[in-house]
């Protein structure tokens, strides 16, 4: 980040000037290459697959229809990222799951002591689980946290919340986690 | 870095999951939604920008040609009276081009004197018929000047005829002498 007006070249950039040009065929291989990963993106914060899926190839027509307005400061991945978690997070929205909610505390259980994380035997589909039981707040910081690798100022510019907020929802959610992972093991 | 992060760092890939099956034929359907390929920006917007303002340059200066230049002229040819008219011009023009190119051709000549004086005449019937066009520009659609115009084209096809038929029989008389001369 030492030279943020350096334009980033990007490793498929012939597919994105395809794209540009508006032509079909790169649009499909620029899909091909990054369906994926945003459909996991978009799943981690909507739970459902047929939504995310539908969220995630929205924002693909969306960033096609914008590609103007990228001016290559980030990877083309992580313009499109950003455009599949505002989707997503729209999508959230419209369930009317108030972000607000963040700042309240979830009473599902009381977390009378910290839960040690070197106690707990991690596996992935115990993780996944656990992640769907947490609630829609817990889980945005979260996978926004540990899965797309923002810090908590990128986060706090996403959800609209201080990044004091954030790390201190993070702290919240992960125990919260560790909590359901080991009632799962 | 504490544990869970490094095992979710390290296991990634196993954490995601491949979208609904059919997914690529659903965007695919989704994709032919958006317009058809944008046409190729062939010329850069500065380009683009120079372009109209060429058109625009071009057709200011047609209409100035059209509507300024026009009035400034001296009179109103019969050509600009009405198309009729028009074929009219070119049909005489034509004709006076011809015998103009015949008469001009040196040979016919004994002198050449005598062919700019009558190179000169046929001028003056020139001068004549621009009097006659500023004639039809203060009397537009005049009947008696379009037709005087017919007459002066007429006319002057005539004289160049005329002319022809003259010099043809000078010049066959001068062959007949030179012939003559060289029998004796």
């Amino acid at each position: 980040m030492s030279h943020p007006e350096q334009s980033y070249i990007n490793l498929n950039q012939e597919i994105i000037d395809g794209c540009r040009q508006g032509d079909k065929g790169s649009q499909f291989q620029l899909y091909e290459l990054y369906y994926r990963s945003m459909y996991n993106t978009s799943l981690r914060i909507i739970k459902d697959t047929a939504e995310a899926e539908d969220i995630m190839q929205e924002a693909f027509l969306t960033a096609f229809e914008k590609i103007n307005t990228y001016e290559g400061k980030v990877s083309f991945g992580s313009w499109l990222k950003r455009i599949v978690i505002n989707k997503s997070l729209d999508a959230i929205r419209k369930r009317k799951i108030k972000l607000s909610e963040l700042n309240e505390t979830t009473n599902d259980f009381t977390l009378e002591k910290e839960t040690d994380e070197s106690e707990i035997q991690f596996k992935v589909e115990n993780i996944k689980r656990a992640m769907e039981k947490l609630p829609d707040g817990y889980r945005m910081v979260l996978s926004l946290y540990l899965f797309e690798g923002y810090d908590h100022e990128e986060i706090a510019g996403i959800l609209g919340i201080s990044s004091s907020t954030s790390r201190s929802q993070f702290t919240r959610a992960k125990q919260h986690l560790l909590k359901y992972i080991k009632l799962d093991n | 870095m504490s544990d869970l992060e490094k095992y979710i760092q390290k296991n990634k890939e196993a954490f995601e999951n491949e979208p609904p099956s059919g997914h690529f034929d659903r965007f695919s359907a989704k994709l032919n939604r958006l317009p058809t390929t944008k046409k190729i920006s062939l010329f850069p917007r500065l380009m683009k920008v120079a372009a109209v303002a060429v058109l625009v340059i071009l057709s200011s200066l047609w209409t100035y040609e059209k509507v300024f230049q026009h009035n400034n002229q001296d009179g109103i040819a019969l050509s600009d009276v009405s198309p009729e008219y028009k074929e009219v011009e070119q049909y005489y023009q034509q004709q006076i081009n011809v015998k103009y190119g015949e008469i001009n051709s040196a040979h016919l000549f004994t002198d050449s004197i005598q062919k700019r004086m009558v190179l000169n005449e046929l001028s003056e019937m020139d001068s004549i018929y621009n009097c006659m066009k500023k004639d039809l520009k203060t009397n537009p659609n005049d009947e008696r000047v379009i037709n005087a115009m017919i007459d002066h084209y007429r006319l002057k096809v005539e004289v160049m005829n005329n002319l022809l038929e003259q010099l043809q029989k000078i010049q066959t008389n001068q062959k007949h002498i030179s012939h003559e001369n060289n029998e004796i």
